[in-house]
């Protein structure tokens, strides 16, 4: 009896990594729904802008050459890349944040899956992986520079509420780049 | 005491709410409140903003809108150009929010007379708020699908579509009958500003009513296109009514046709047409056969095949006589006998005439004139030995036709012999003789079907007076031309 339930489990445990896999046929249809869930609990867990914070804020520019990958295995790594950076940045203290304690919990949840998801679909694909163009190479810099950026201000303003919501704001935009970039790859 | 208390308080509580009436009313007019609900209208990345005063105030108010973009670089408020000190209460901030991903935060700033209100802060991401649509659809129908045809709305922002901002569209087509029974929402996503998608599974000749309405991933507002109504019947539709028509057409022109080749061939509406000028001598011939001929007269037929009124040079045999003239000439023109005829003369030449019809009777003019040159010819040729005659019919011969006038329809003419005159075409004709000198009768050609009694009196007379006449003839004719045949030309009759 044992043997049968384990060789039972074995079996549906095969067929949900089949189906898991097969996933990454899907994964940009996915990954907008992902995205999109994301944003939406990132805009709930606090409230509208401070006023107070409008003179702290500085100006991140996002690398928007990052819009125009065109290898489409490239910009799900670099897509990868920036979903991993932005759930490092929300690792750090948020004692002073002043927001929703659980649409912060389920927004990381929801980045930890989608960048799963990616990994597990790339790793299968890996030997498909294109080496990077120096264009490329170039946008991998930029995207890395943006984020230490982002990481500095953050430890400047000693993770302030204030600091916190221009990032808010900026992780907002961050996540509409990506959804523009994934809606590229369901073409 | 009491009594002067209570009417004391009494009036300090008039007064005093007379002062807090007065008072409030002061401070509410020296309160002005700041702009007051602010709403963003947005459609297709076209931004509104409209608000409302904040106090209803007798003294003017100016507005100034300001307007930071969080995301960008700069950290002071802006304020609107268009916006300016307006009096009114809404402001075009389109070209204001011309980067769509940012997020934008705005605020009106109220001015009365020296005191500046600002109101409350409107946040607003273009790119996540913007309402998407309406798209404009076009419907084709087919008997059991109707084609949607689904063009994007335009953005008002500079050089960017909406495929150009988002990269891919869902869209949902929602297709109900007319009464509201069934709803099918189709749902599909696009990267093309224009596209198109057959809605099939359908009831033929049924109405029906679709809506299309277009949002992104990560923008949900969406204002649905309206309602568009279309029965699914078959394109071909103008067809069947033209087939139909085609081949009505087709068949009356093959009847037509048919009809038109009957008429041709005379098969149908029969006409009395003009018989040919030859047969209707023939004609004639069958109408004029009425009257008994009671004259026994010589009369030799010859029937005539062709006419010729020209020269003829002949040339024959010596030997032949009279008799085998038939024979020997290779003229188109046949003699013939008639063997109830006693007179030797071979060279009778009889036509017949009818001398009935008008027509006939200028055709037998023609034919008799040119008999008469034939026939003066045949005598001519025949009396001659060897020779070469020619022999021609003096046109100043008289033909004297005023014998027809006793007779309506005949074309019956008097020749008169004695001006006729053979010659030698050689000579002058006054050399030739003439056919009969001193026959002083004229010979009347009549027609026979003409009144009995005068007809018979002249043939007789004519042959009566023939043979005497023929033989004097025959001693006239002593042309050196004409041979000395005796007998040819005994008498001519011309018989119609």
């Amino acid at each position: 009896m044992t043997t049968f339930c384990l060789l039972q489990i074995s079996f549906v445990l095969l067929y949900i990594t089949k189906i898991s896999t097969q996933d990454c046929n899907i994964l940009p249809l996915l990954h907008n729904k992902m995205i999109q869930g994301n944003l939406h609990l990132l805009n709930k867990m606090g409230q509208q802008f401070p006023e107070q914070c409008q003179s702290e804020k500085i100006h991140f520019k996002f690398p928007e050459q990052f819009l125009k990958l065109r290898q489409k295995e490239n910009a799900k790594v670099e897509i990868q890349e920036i979903l991993q950076l932005i759930f490092y940045i929300f690792t750090k203290n948020l004692t002073l944040a002043a927001w929703d304690g659980r649409s912060l919990e389920r927004f990381q949840n929801g980045l930890n899956q989608q960048i799963e998801h990616l990994e597990a679909c790339l790793t299968e694909r890996m030997e498909k992986k294109q080496p990077y163009s120096r264009s490329e190479e170039i946008i991998r810099l930029k995207l890395k520079k943006y984020f230490q950026k982002i990481d500095n201000f953050l430890k400047d303003k000693q993770y302030s509420l204030c600091s916190w919501e221009i990032i808010r704001l900026e992780m907002r935009r961050c996540l509409q780049f990506i959804d523009k970039v994934i809606g590229r790859l369901r073409n | 005491m009491a009594v002067l208390i209570g009417p004391l308080s009494f009036c300090q509580l008039v007064y005093l709410s007379i002062l807090t009436t007065i008072l409030f009313s002061l401070t509410e007019a020296s309160v002005i409140n700041p702009p007051q609900k602010l709403t963003m209208n947005s459609q297709n990345f076209e931004h509104i903003l409209s608000w409302e005063p904040g106090s209803n105030t007798t003294m003017p108010t100016y507005y100034d809108v300001m307007y930071i973009g969080l995301s960008g670089s700069e950290n002071k408020w802006k304020i609107a150009k268009e916006c300016s000190n307006t009096a009114r209460l809404f402001c075009n901030l389109t070209k204001e929010y011309e980067e769509c991903t940012y997020t934008y935060i705005a605020m009106v700033q109220s001015i009365t007379g020296n005191r500046v209100l600002n109101s409350s802060i409107l946040e607003f991401s273009p790119y996540r708020s913007t309402y998407l649509g309406p798209p404009a659809v076009n419907l084709t129908a087919c008997p059991t699908c109707i084609n949607v045809t689904v063009k994007l709305p335009a953005t008002y922002l500079k050089e960017s579509s909406l495929i150009d901002i988002y990269q891919k569209l869902d869209y949902t087509i929602t297709v109900e009958s007319f009464d509201r029974k069934e709803k099918i929402p189709i749902k599909n996503e696009t990267s093309e500003e224009s596209f198109s998608y057959v809605v099939g599974s359908l009831h033929s000749n049924t109405n029906y009513c679709v809506s299309v309405a277009v949002a992104a991933s990560l923008n949900h507002h969406s204002i649905p296109s309206a309602l568009k109504c279309i029965i699914t019947r078959s394109n071909t539709q103008p067809g069947y009514g033209i087939i139909p028509i085609l081949n009505g057409g087709l068949v009356s022109l093959v009847v037509g046709i048919f009809l038109l080749g009957l008429y041709k061939g005379g098969f149908i509406c029969l006409k009395s047409k003009p018989w040919p000028k030859v047969l209707e001598t023939t004609n004639k011939l069958h109408c004029s056969v009425h009257e008994p001929d009671p004259e026994n007269v010589c009369s030799v037929q010859i029937m005539y095949k062709e006419m010729e009124k020209k020269e003829w040079e002949y040339s024959y045999d010596d030997s032949e006589s009279e008799s085998e003239n038939s024979g020997d000439y290779t003229r188109r023109v046949i003699l013939g006998r008639d063997p109830s005829c006693h007179a030797k003369s071979n060279t009778f030449v009889h036509q017949t005439i009818d001398c009935k019809s008008a027509e006939s009777s200028s055709q037998a003019t023609e034919l008799l004139s040119s008999d008469t040159e034939n026939s003066e010819e045949h005598q001519s040729v025949i009396r001659e030995n060897e020779r070469i005659s020619r022999v021609f019919f003096h046109p100043s011969s008289e033909v004297n036709s005023s014998s027809t006038s006793e007779l309506s329809n005949s074309a019956c003419f008097n020749i008169n012999l004695n001006t006729v005159m053979l010659g030698d075409p050689d000579k002058t004709w006054d050399d030739s003789a003439t056919l009969i000198s001193h026959q002083k009768d004229a010979v009347d050609l009549q027609d026979s079907s003409a009144s009995d009694a005068l007809e018979s009196k002249n043939f007789t007379n004519t042959v009566d007076v023939k043979k005497p006449d023929c033989h004097n003839i025959s001693h006239e004719w002593q042309n050196p031309s004409v041979s000395d045949e005796s007998d040819a030309s005994d008498s001519e009759y011309i018989r119609r």
